[in-house]
């Protein structure tokens, strides 16, 4: 049963809070719960993937807004048939809410055609125990009218308030998708990957992927024009529509699934050290996800620290990474006012 | 510290020459690219590096003196111009290019540096910066942070937040904190794209980590001379409905062409024309070879008058200094003009027009359009004659309704030129109360004494800061 119009969701949801702040909880929201962070305080768990309307669709304006537990699966069966989408594939294959993957800072492989997902949130709809229902952003594809607050929601997993909605920025749908893959020794396909790059600029995804047992792939796909593949295909080889990410057998979950980035320069040092790691890294940008058992993940945090890198749990248990106490001030301001009493964690 | 103090202070970490108080030193720091309100500062400090610019704002927090950064005083908002009697900190001194680091891709600059310079430095190593305001050979890089700037190329590539990784602040505490990082992902929250576009209001940025994008192998530019604005709109609706993201996609008018025409830059348009369209596609050179074919056909079905395509990088170069040069140009066909900046879903740009015209009509003004088609972002420029008192208010008005219909029509009040003093109460067009308070939590976690540049960006009631030695003026 849906839970009422988008107009009853602020009702709705501020007798939810009462709720969890009469039972002593942590409101935890959830979309499709693939992106589980585990919680040491008791949590009320909240589902949204019912909220899954369409608000406001323009294929002229190339936005969209849609409630927040709406699968991004169905969003681009909506797309599709004005030849648009949005182009977000997580290495897991593993299907989001726009909430869920708002929240979760979730990103994909295609960052080095279409550029990160965060950067395609024009405006939220956002409910808060301590400022109501608001709204962020805007529903054009420019705008600096005041603070980008929509900004401070995306990875905080609703610790500020509960997204009710989202704008996007969709994109065409490129008239063909083509990829090639290559497997063997990292350096041969590290030099690979950079005659990649000066043979044709930007590839949808140029990606490195280790499994721990297997060999190294590099795996180029691209999107564009027909003449631009063909192109390809004299210099590459035929190559194959949606070649496979990882060498051998699907995705597996272990204990901790991670994303972040480093530094260009790091990332060939990053796939001769890993070891019992899951990992892909998109060469262009230096975007990675894997999976990891807790003391890999723990070690990898490190490593990532040290060479100016970033590590975020996407699901498993928190590993305690610190903020500089500048921030944790910002932040606690914030938190004052979106969510005074702690509702959401 | 005693608070009479606080001016020897800073003369003694930035040295004597580099405080300003001399109040024909301060003429110039008392308006910016928006000229409609001016107000002096209580003193201009221009120092040197981020140590100076932390001891400075520490010496003015404990003296409880507002104060602001300025980079070139292009912002057409009055972000620039210090209110509430206000101390500038002038960042004219921290202009170096720090290291243009290849391997990684980024480039790293002292928020002095000129916009356009960034573009110079790493042009031999293959690469550029994206984001390219039209004041890009004057307006600096910390102002592009602070307003989230774009330019004709952002259609394609993003606005300033998409292209900083990183960012060194100094807070309101004289705190220094680094923000982003090398690899240019967010790490906790987003901090650093919620202070990109934050108008100078919430820190001042001190050094930024800036990502290189690779030259384009290749790219075309073409011109769409056009008979009727209608139809030049429309062309631009279905360039985008057909799946083609240009980098640029720009727009002028008839207004506008005669003013660039006289300009230093001439194209040759013909007197009668009523529109052009400005495209340029980049990429894979197959890419661009069929997309600009594509272009070119649904231009042919827009009744358009004549398509150019550029034969030589000079006829480009003139093309787009043409276009670049157009705010400027105005002065040549009017005494004054005004800028607005407005956005509105791209498939309302007839509409839009339409009733910019009407809104010209109704005040008895001139109002050319030269702007960002591509995005919707509009930029009707307003001529007057700042002699004609009544003729400056009904500006005003005109530019308040122009504000009006692009928020009706679904919009926002401002695509890239920022709130500043100029929209402050617009935003309760665009915004609810419980929105607008929301953005206010977002200063009072960064800022909550309100120190930093006052009465720009959030409707709030003003509050009671000690005044400089002068009457501040605001008109
Ligand atoms: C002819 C003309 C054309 C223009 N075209 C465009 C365009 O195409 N696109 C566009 O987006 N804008 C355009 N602008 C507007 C303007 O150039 C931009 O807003 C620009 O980013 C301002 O840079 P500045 O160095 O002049 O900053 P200033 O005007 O000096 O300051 C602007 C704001 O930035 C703050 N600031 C400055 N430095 C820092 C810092 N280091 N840390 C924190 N805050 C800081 C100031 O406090 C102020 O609020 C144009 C302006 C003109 C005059």
């Amino acid at each position: 049963m849906k839970r009422g119009s988008v107009e009853s969701r602020a009702n709705h949801l501020a007798a939810v809070f009462d709720q969890t702040r009469h039972d002593h909880h942590v409101l935890c929201v959830e979309g499709l719960g693939h992106r589980r962070r585990e919680s040491t305080r008791p949590v009320t768990v909240y589902k949204t993937a019912e909220w899954d309307r369409m608000i406001a669709y323009e294929p002229a304006d190339l936005t969209v807004t849609a409630e927040s537990g709406m699968r991004l699966s169905t969003l681009n069966a909506i797309l599709a048939e004005h030849d648009q989408w949005i182009p977000l594939w997580v290495a897991d294959d593993k299907e989001d809410t726009l909430g869920g993957a708002v929240s979760a800072g979730i990103d994909g492989l295609w960052q080095g055609g279409y550029g990160p997902f965060r950067d395609r949130i024009l405006g939220l709809r956002v409910v808060t125990p301590g400022l109501g229902a608001i709204e962020l952003g805007s529903h054009v594809v420019k705008n600096v009218a005041g603070y980008n607050v929509p900004r401070i929601f995306v990875g905080t997993r609703g610790a500020l308030g509960v997204i009710t909605a989202v704008t996007l920025k969709v994109s065409p749908r490129p008239p063909i998708c083509w990829s090639w893959v290559w497997e063997g020794d990292l350096s041969a396909l590290m030099r690979r990957a950079h005659e990649l790059r000066e043979l044709a600029w930007p590839w949808a995804a140029l990606t490195l992927s280790y499994q721990p047992g297997s060999e190294m792939r590099l795996r180029a796909e691209w999107h564009g024009r027909r003449e631009t593949v063909r192109y390809l295909v004299e210099n590459l080889g035929a190559g194959g529509h949606e070649l496979p990410l990882w060498t051998e057998g699907p995705w597996i979950d272990r204990a901790v699934v991670f994303k972040g980035a480093l530094p260009r320069r790091a990332m060939g040092e990053l796939l001769e050290w890993v070891d019992e790691a899951a990992l892909i890294i998109e060469w262009q940008t230096g975007r990675i996800f894997g999976s990891a058992s807790r003391s890999e993940a723990q070690r990898l945090a490190i490593w990532l620290g040290e060479h100016q890198g970033v590590f975020d749990v996407v699901s498993g248990p928190d590993l305690g990474i610190a903020m500089n106490p500048i921030l944790i001030d910002a932040w606690t301001r914030l938190k004052e006012a979106y969510d005074p009493e702690g509702i959401l964690g | 510290m005693r608070q009479q103090n606080w001016l020897e202070d800073l003369k003694k970490i930035v040295g004597v020459r580099n405080v300003l108080t001399d109040p024909m030193a301060l003429l110039p720091y008392s308006y910016d690219g928006y000229t409609l309100v001016e107000s002096t500062p209580r003193a201009v400090v221009l120092p040197q590096s981020r140590d100076e610019v932390a001891a400075v704002v520490k010496i003015l927090a404990r003296a409880e003196i507002p104060f602001l950064a300025r980079g070139a005083g292009t912002s057409l908002s009055g972000g620039a111009t210090a209110l509430e009697g206000a101390v500038i900190l002038h960042l004219s001194r921290m202009n170096h290019i720090l290291e243009i680091d290849v391997e990684n891709e980024v480039v790293v600059v002292e928020p002095g540096v000129v916009n356009v310079h960034i573009t110079k430095a790493v042009e031999p190593y293959g690469y550029f910066y994206a984001p390219d305001p039209s004041s890009q050979q004057a307006c600096t890089i910390g102002g592009n942070f602070a307003e989230n700037s774009g330019g004709p190329h952002c259609l394609k590539y993003g606005v300033t937040v998409n292209h900083i990784v990183a960012a060194e602040v100094v807070t309101v505490d004289g705190d220094v904190v680094m923000l982003g990082n090398l690899a240019g992902e967010i790490d906790g929250p987003d901090w650093l794209g919620l202070l990109i576009g934050s108008e100078g209001t919430l820190v001042i940025a001190t050094k930024l980590w800036l990502r290189l994008t690779k030259q384009p192998a290749s790219s075309q530019t073409i011109l769409a001379l056009f008979d009727e604005v209608d139809e030049a709109s429309r062309a631009v609706s279905a360039i985008v409905a057909a799946g083609i993201i240009p980098a640029a996609l720009e727009m002028m008018d008839q207004l506008a062409i005669d003013a660039v025409e006289r300009g230093p830059y001439p194209v040759g348009y013909p007197a009668d024309l009523r529109a052009v369209l400005l495209i340029e596609v980049d990429g894979e050179r197959h890419e661009v070879l069929e997309t600009a074919r594509e272009v070119e056909e649904i231009l042919h079905s827009h009744r358009v008058r004549e398509v150019r395509l550029a034969r030589t990088s000079e006829e480009k170069t003139r093309w787009w200094a043409n276009r670049k040069t157009a705010f400027g140009a105005m002065g040549l066909i009017s005494p004054q003009y005004y800028v607005q900046d407005g956005v509105i879903p791209r498939s309302q740009l007839p509409e839009a027009l339409a009733r910019i015209a009407a809104i010209a009509k109704r005040y008895d003004i001139r109002i050319a359009n030269v702007f960002h088609a591509g995005d919707g972002n509009l930029h009707p420029l307003l001529l007057y004659d700042g002699r004609d008192p009544q003729m400056v208010q009904r500006v005003i008005q005109a530019g308040s309704d122009i504000l009006a219909v692009c928020v009706e029509l679904g919009g926002s009040i401002t695509g890239e030129h920022g709130v500043g003093i100029e929209k402050i109460e617009d935003m309760r067009r665009q915004f609810g109360e419980g929105d607008l308070k929301a953005q206010a939590a977002v200063k009072t976690a960064w800022d909550s004494e309100g120190l930093l540049n006052p009465g720009k960006l959030l409707p709030t009631a003003p509050r009671c800061h000690e005044t400089g030695s002068g009457p501040v003026k605001r008109d």
